[in-house]
């Protein structure tokens, strides 16, 4: 019958005592160390959760930041997320007067003889419009050197729409206004927005157009 | 562990007995000895790991690298069915909010001024001032109504003020025509007069404006003073006060 030797991890078997002169068979068996295949599963375990969270949670955002500038209920055309009723509310509670001419609503402020004034063009769904804004044009009007801080918040404040939630962008858009609206004018695109700035000579005005890149 | 001193060893050296049964000779601490067979493998040095342990840790490698694959495909798909399905798109929002220099409705009115300040106070008081209103709103500044001042005397054809306004305390702008031409201490004083009469609310603002309509009646110059942009011209002698933006 096998006897435990003292050496733990291994079971030997004596042999006869009567042949003490015969080699004697060892039966090694290598027993698990103990805990490290437990360990394991559980690392494995951890690694795969934290992977599924961080994954979920990055796709969460991603599909979450999409829907919400989700353009499709007008065309892909607009001012995303902002109907063109609450930009003239707006504008309205601030003082300009604003008129609907169905294709677009025009807003106006004169302060003295400046004169600021916004058209705001419905985006164009099938055979009707939207009540969203697919193009802007803001005017400044007889602008002289003290109008200038009013002209750049004013045609930033629209020029900014399309990138309200993103203030590095809207920063951007800013920051090239403010190197053209005293110069004689410039195009550049930004994101998915064209923006002209002209100079009328004949009008003295200053005149910037929003309109969705295509 | 040898055997205790006196004990018998087999001829072959490796059994000693202990009076009831063979007991193994353990070898001295030292170099390990060549293995035979059925002799029991020596123990690994530390940092060489055993076929079995390398053959173990491959495996848990290769289940990880599976796991951290679905993991990755199962949370992506997952939470884009999450946020796609919990999110609905923005339709809209509220308008941003306007910067500081946005111009606004309470910057067309010159601050304080009333068409009686204007008419009253500083035309009537000069002496016979006549005051008539207009039919027209001002195509320039939008005003809804207009008057017209002129003093009664003979020099009624060489002077003339102009308010435009769209209630008697909303005053959109005020404007002196004087025909006199520059280098004329009467226009000069009606400049200042006017520039007094609109910052009169402020007595230290009423007479730097005095001063400065005084001092600049003969050459075309602008200037913003409480809230009021003044600016003069030679041609034609004029001096108008507007909002400053």
């Amino acid at each position: 019958m096998p006897r435990r030797t003292p050496n733990s991890g291994l079971a030997a078997i004596a042999p006869p005592v009567r042949n003490p002169c015969h080699t004697p068979v060892f039966v090694t068996v290598e027993l698990p160390p103990s805990g490290r295949r437990p360990r394991r599963r559980i690392a494995v375990g951890v690694i795969g959760l934290v992977a599924f969270l961080l994954a979920g949670l990055g796709a969460y955002a991603v599909a979450r930041h999409d829907r919400l500038q989700d353009t499709k209920y007008c065309g892909h055309d607009c001012v995303p997320g902002i109907g063109i009723g609450t930009v003239v509310e707006a504008l309205q509670g601030r003082g300009h007067t604003c008129v609907d001419n169905r294709q677009f609503w025009s807003c106006r402020l004169s302060i003295g003889r400046v004169r600021f004034e916004a058209d705001l063009f419905r985006s164009v769904s099938g055979a009707d419009f939207s009540e969203y804004i697919s193009k802007v044009e803001a005017r400044i009007v007889n602008p002289d050197s003290t109008t200038a801080a009013a002209g750049l918040d004013y045609t930033s404040w629209f020029a900014a729409l399309p990138h309200r939630d993103d203030p590095s962008t809207a920063e951007k858009v800013r920051g090239w206004l403010t190197e053209q609206i005293t110069g004689d004018g410039d195009v550049t695109f930004i994101m998915d927005w064209e923006y002209t700035l002209e100079r009328e000579a004949n009008t003295r005005s200053v005149e910037l157009t929003m309109s969705r890149r295509h | 562990m040898g055997a205790p001193p006196g004990r018998p060893y087999s001829p072959d050296g490796r059994f000693w007995w202990d009076g009831a049964s063979w007991q193994p000779v353990q070898p001295p601490p030292g170099p390990p000895a060549q293995q035979g067979p059925g002799v029991p493998p020596a123990p690994a040095p530390p940092g060489i790991a055993p076929a079995g342990r390398r053959g173990g840790t491959a495996v848990f490698v290769l289940v990880t690298v599976g796991t951290l694959i679905a993991a990755l495909a199962l949370g992506g798909v997952t939470g884009a069915a999450v946020g796609l399905t919990t999110t609905e798109p923005v339709t809209d929002a509220a308008a941003p909010a306007f910067p500081e220099r946005f111009p606004a409705g309470r910057q067309r009115y010159l601050p304080k001024a009333t068409v009686t300040m204007v008419t009253v106070d500083w035309l009537r008081a000069a002496g016979s001032w006549r005051c008539a209103k207009t039919a027209a709103p001002d195509p320039l500044t939008g005003a809804k109504t207009g008057m017209i001042c002129r003093p009664g005397d003979a020099a009624g054809r060489r002077m003339s003020v102009f308010i435009w306004y769209d209630a008697p305390d909303r005053l959109v702008s005020v404007k002196a025509d004087c025909k006199l031409g520059p280098g004329t201490k009467t226009c000069a004083n009606l400049f200042a007069k006017m520039a007094g009469t609109l910052l009169s609310p402020d007595p230290a603002l009423r007479a730097k404006a005095e001063a400065w309509a005084g001092e600049n009646a003969d050459r075309a110059a602008v200037t913003a003073i409480g809230g009021i942009r003044l600016q003069t011209s030679t041609r034609p002698h004029s001096m108008e006060a507007v909002p400053a933006i």
